[in-house]
């Protein structure tokens, strides 16, 4: 008895990696395509954007904390970088420069959702809603509601650009995934923010600095929003204030079936992009296999189900 | 918080309302102080965050400066009929002498759109109608022959036969319902046209995109891709020319939205259906002047679409 409960703790842990093999294998059996390497490419570049959003989703939710503004701030930086890489823009800078104010705008919203949580005591959820109102509102004033569009060559190479057949977004998110995963599994500030997210009343008293460090998970989040925007707006040839409505679901149900949990204290960076895979994975290989979009949503909600089921802590 | 930061906010939060209620007071009416108004004009835009709305409201207010007897209340339903069915009532109980409906739903605001007709407030329904007569004008481009036209071309190109992907608006929209039975009733003639894939990619450039490189990656010989608007089709377009098939797919789409023209100008999307968002902005005061002054009007008004090819694209820059 012991030994079959040992076997489903291990895989309750293990659980999230196994519904990706297991949806790996199934759509490689059914769609002769879906293994190619040009396939697994796109996959992979597909998953980055709600991949960086996932993994700024994954440190705040640590904290016990939520960020629903990051589509919204995606947008936004994605406007404001862009209008400064317009071929018939009035100013035009840099690529990096233009990728730098891209972050500042990211570090901005970051702050404001800190500031309002830690200091201003709102609850995550509501502090996060408001950035997320005012910065889509402030992305179309921004815009004046259109898509800017007509990139100088160096833009459109941050999201169309590619290193040999490695496309630049998903080396983006690679990079950004080894630093995530250093930062919150082998530093002293990764420690930090478990403890946080575990008990912050603990966490107080033996010293930490409870409301930097949670300030800092959401500008974290701002960041990794702010180049999400960046790379997706040049991706798509295209900066809307409208993208990336609704994505800040995506990214919290990645960290969630990844493993963190929403109380705060548990997650890893491993498990959320073992979620962004499989919800990447679903659309891809739903597509392939042509199934209509009524059934796509019911499919995805099902197989996300499966795969929170599998990863439950069974004890 | 402490004491003054409290009234800080509060004082903040007062200002900040006056500031915005003056700024809303500026955008939202066209009345000018000291001018006589003969009539009162509210009207409802389904959702101001969208590009080709936007067109039409900017065309709208331009003619609209031009009626100085006329004033109008520009209201935007922010994608949300529920929020249209509260403006509606608003509007009703302003008294406006006539109200303009740009539906975001056909079936949602047909009972708003009754109510306010049979308390004596003529609507029109711009774009969008509602799903039964109950009285309405309604002025818009119709999607019907808009789809019509536009898989008419692509079978004429394709000879008759050949494989085509198709890219359509969100599940249950007007426009795509349209633009849909436009197309069923071209191939229903052409059983050797195939739909290979079919997918519902919600006006959006990026699914647009993610959903053509999926498709491309079967490697299922494509011959067209049919768009239900520009973005859709952009997004693919960008997908197809990174697989390096633009020779094998020909692009079609809807909407004639500047990038989409340029796309046609340069040879890399076969044709877009150009749809007057100027025009019907304009129209549509011209229209409410006409029924305000007692002029009999048609129930529809149709301001058609137009098929631009790298033939005609030139025309289309400057509109």
């Amino acid at each position: 008895m012991s030994i079959v409960a040992n076997v489903r703790k291990r895989l309750g842990s293990y659980g999230i990696y196994i519904a990706l093999i297991v949806i790996f294998i199934f759509l490689s059996c059914f769609s002769e395509s879906f293994l190619s390497v040009n396939n697994i490419l796109n996959l992979i570049r597909q998953a980055s954007f709600n991949g960086m959003l996932a993994l700024g989703a994954t440190f705040v939710i640590m904290t016990g904390g939520i960020d629903l503004s990051v589509g919204s701030t995606l947008a936004l930086t994605g406007v404001i970088a862009a209008s400064f890489s317009i071929q018939s823009g009035a100013i035009q800078l840099p690529l990096g420069l233009a990728v730098l104010v891209g972050i500042i705008v990211g570090v901005i919203a970051g702050l404001a959702n800190g500031l309002m949580v830690t200091y201003g005591k709102i609850p995550p959820f509501i502090a996060t809603l408001v950035t997320q109102m005012v910065l889509r509102g402030a992305a179309l004033v921004f815009s004046n509601g259109q898509p800017i569009t007509g990139y100088t060559s160096a833009y459109k190479w941050m999201g169309q650009g590619a290193v040999g057949r490695i496309p630049i977004p998903m080396i983006l998110f690679l990079i950004l995934i080894v630093v995530c995963a250093l930062v919150l599994h082998y530093t002293k500030y990764g420690r930090h923010v478990y403890a946080v997210g575990g008990n912050p009343q603990a966490a107080k008293a033996s010293g930490l600095r409870v409301s930097s460090i949670t300030i800092s998970t959401y500008v974290i989040s701002g960041i990794l929003a702010a180049l999400a925007g960046i790379a997706l707006s040049s991706r798509v040839n295209a900066a809307s204030p409208i993208a990336g409505e609704g994505y800040e679901a995506d990214a919290v149900a990645a960290a969630v079936m990844g493993g963190t949990s929403l109380a705060g204290g548990t997650g890893s960076i491993g498990g959320t992009v073992a979620g962004v895979f499989i919800i990447a994975m679903i659309s891809n290989g739903l597509d392939m296999l042509n199934v209509s979009s009524y059934y796509q949503k019911i499919v995805k909600g099902i197989i996300i189900f499966i795969a929170v089921m599998l990863d439950r802590k069974k004890d | 918080m402490t004491k003054w930061l409290k009234v800080l906010c509060t004082a903040g939060l007062a200002a900040g309302t006056v500031m915005v209620s003056c700024m809303g007071a500026m955008a939202e009416s066209t009345t000018e102080a000291g001018e006589e108004k003969t009539y009162k004009v509210g009207a409802i835009f389904q959702d101001l965050s969208n590009e080709w709305i936007v067109i039409e409201k900017d065309a709208f207010l331009e003619e609209a400066e031009k009626h100085p007897n006329i004033e109008f209340i520009v209201l935007d339903g922010q994608g949300d009929p529920a929020n249209q069915i509260k403006q509606m009532e608003t509007l009703v109980s302003q008294k406006c002498d006539l109200i303009i409906c740009n539906p975001y739903d056909q079936f949602q605001l047909t009972p708003s759109i009754q109510g306010a007709i049979e308390g004596g407030i003529p609507v029109i329904a711009l774009g969008t109608n509602c799903d039964e007569d109950v009285g309405q004008i309604h002025i818009s481009s119709s999607n019907q022959v808009a789809g019509e036209m536009q898989m008419q071309q692509v079978v004429d190109d394709l000879g008759g036969k050949g494989n085509i992907a198709v890219l359509r608006g969100p599940n249950g929209n007007f426009s795509r319902n349209g633009r849909d039975e436009g197309w069923e009733k071209v191939l229903e003639n052409y059983p050797d046209i195939h739909i290979v894939f079919d997918q519902a990619a919600d006006w959006s450039r990026v699914l647009g995109m993610d959903t053509m490189e999926n498709w491309l990656s079967t490697g299922t010989q494509i011959d067209a891709l049919v768009g239900q608007n520009d973005e859709m089709a952009l997004g693919a377009a960008v997908a197809i020319e990174a697989a390096g098939r633009q020779d094998e797919i020909r692009i079609y789409a809807i909407d004639g939205i500047p990038d989409a023209l340029n796309a046609v100008k340069e040879g890399r999307m076969v044709s877009t259906l150009f749809q007057d968002a100027k025009k019907v902005g304009k129209e549509v005061v011209l229209l409410a002047e006409k029924m305000l002054n007692g002029e009999e009007v048609e129930k529809i008004y149709d301001v058609p679409f137009e098929m631009v090819t790298i033939d005609n694209v030139d025309e289309y820059f400057d509109r």
